[in-house]
């Protein structure tokens, strides 16, 4: 059966510290009391993904980091306005380019299904509030 | 003529798109990689469990450190968490309500999202993976006493247990009990005890003394 509480094995962190210690800019990676943080549910998504990808098929992280300081310099030779910078848009624009280059999306796939996505209505499954409690569990023998 | 986007047009591809719009674009790169089975969904679950603490359960512990030591916050956090949450800032979400479940001595609660994910994530920062899991939806309902013990929590059998079912339109989180022994604790040393886990009812705030 599924582990419910699973956690990362001891190694794990390290390992995936040392990754993100030699990305490009990383002076720019949101942080949060030093560690590594996230604003966007997206945002950890795509850098998972992409950590997952590394480990899973092995290809060299240069490869990742190497399209990371592209689509930096790309946005940088572009635009100023540091209003409009994103870290992890960033990064997701140079996983989509990692991608395409490997041959595992195309451009077009992408563009159809995000397109897909933005068009399904948010969460029409699960709208009404519940007010009750689903399961209650009185209290034992010994109370 | 009046334009509504006087800012100069980035280059094409270079926008800086919508949180809503770089969701689904991350989502789109996600289903289409598990549908090829390039990667699974489980090996990316796992790389996210990394740093999932980090997508902050803080604002949340500082809301419960509130409660704790000011009882007239507490009071207008019971009857209004939407309101109260956001007289301390957070919030932001549209038309949504919360409702913050207060544990007793005799009554416990519990949060779960029996059809998706849903979390008061204004409050809470990402749902932890396992929130979305089949296993936890399910289990969570008919056998809560035995998933909080697999996250530590072993509650006497005089305490009741209360599921609660979070939707889009109104989702809950707990507000636990304060730990005895915390009696002179300052409001920052007690946010530091808040963890997540206890604010969606599955697992304890830390003990004092660890």
């Amino acid at each position: 059966m599924q582990t419910i509480n699973e956690r990362p094995s001891a190694e794990t962190k390290p390992r995936v510290d040392s990754l993100v210690d030699v990305l490009p800019f990383n002076d720019r990676i949101p942080r949060h009391d030093g560690e590594v943080a996230f604003d966007q549910a997206w945002e950890i998504r795509a850098f998972a993904m992409t950590v997952a990808l590394h480990e899973k098929l092995g290809f060299p992280w240069e490869e990742f980091q190497s399209e990371l300081i592209t689509a930096i310099k790309r946005w940088e030779s572009e635009q100023s306005d540091l209003e409009r910078w994103s870290y992890y848009e960033r990064w997701l624009a140079a996983l989509e380019e990692l991608a395409q280059a490997k041959g595992w999306v195309s451009g077009e796939e992408l563009e159809t299904r995000t397109q897909e996505i933005l068009d399904l209505p948010p969460t029409t499954d699960h709208h009404h509030a519940v007010r009750d409690p689903v399961a209650v569990v009185p209290a034992g023998p010994g109370a | 003529m009046t334009s509504t986007d006087d800012t100069i047009q980035p280059v094409a591809g270079l926008s800086r798109h919508s949180d809503a719009e770089l969701a689904a674009r991350a989502k789109a790169m996600e289903s289409i990689l598990v549908e090829k089975g390039i990667i699974g969904s489980d090996a990316i679950d796992y790389m996210s469990s990394v740093y999932e603490n980090e997508v902050g359960p803080q604002i949340g512990a500082k809301v419960i450190a509130k409660a704790w030591t000011d009882p007239e916050f507490r009071a207008r956090l019971l009857a209004d968490a939407t309101k109260a949450c956001e007289e301390l800032g957070f919030g932001g979400m549209q038309g949504e309500e919360m409702i913050a479940l207060e544990d007793t001595e005799t009554v416990h609660h519990m949060v779960v999202c029996t059809l998706c994910s849903c979390y008061p994530w204004p409050v809470l920062g990402l749902p932890p993976n396992w929130y979305k899991y089949p296993a936890y939806r399910s289990r969570a309902v008919r056998d809560p006493r035995g998933v909080m013990k697999e996250f530590g929590l072993d509650l006497p059998e005089s305490v009741e247990v209360r599921v609660w079912d979070s939707s889009a339109e109104l989702r809950y989180f707990v507000l636990p009990m304060r730990p005895e022994g915390t009696e002179d604790w300052t409001e920052e040393q007690l946010e530091a005890l808040v963890t997540r886990d206890a604010m969606i009812g599955v697992g304890g705030v830390q003990s004092p003394e660890a």
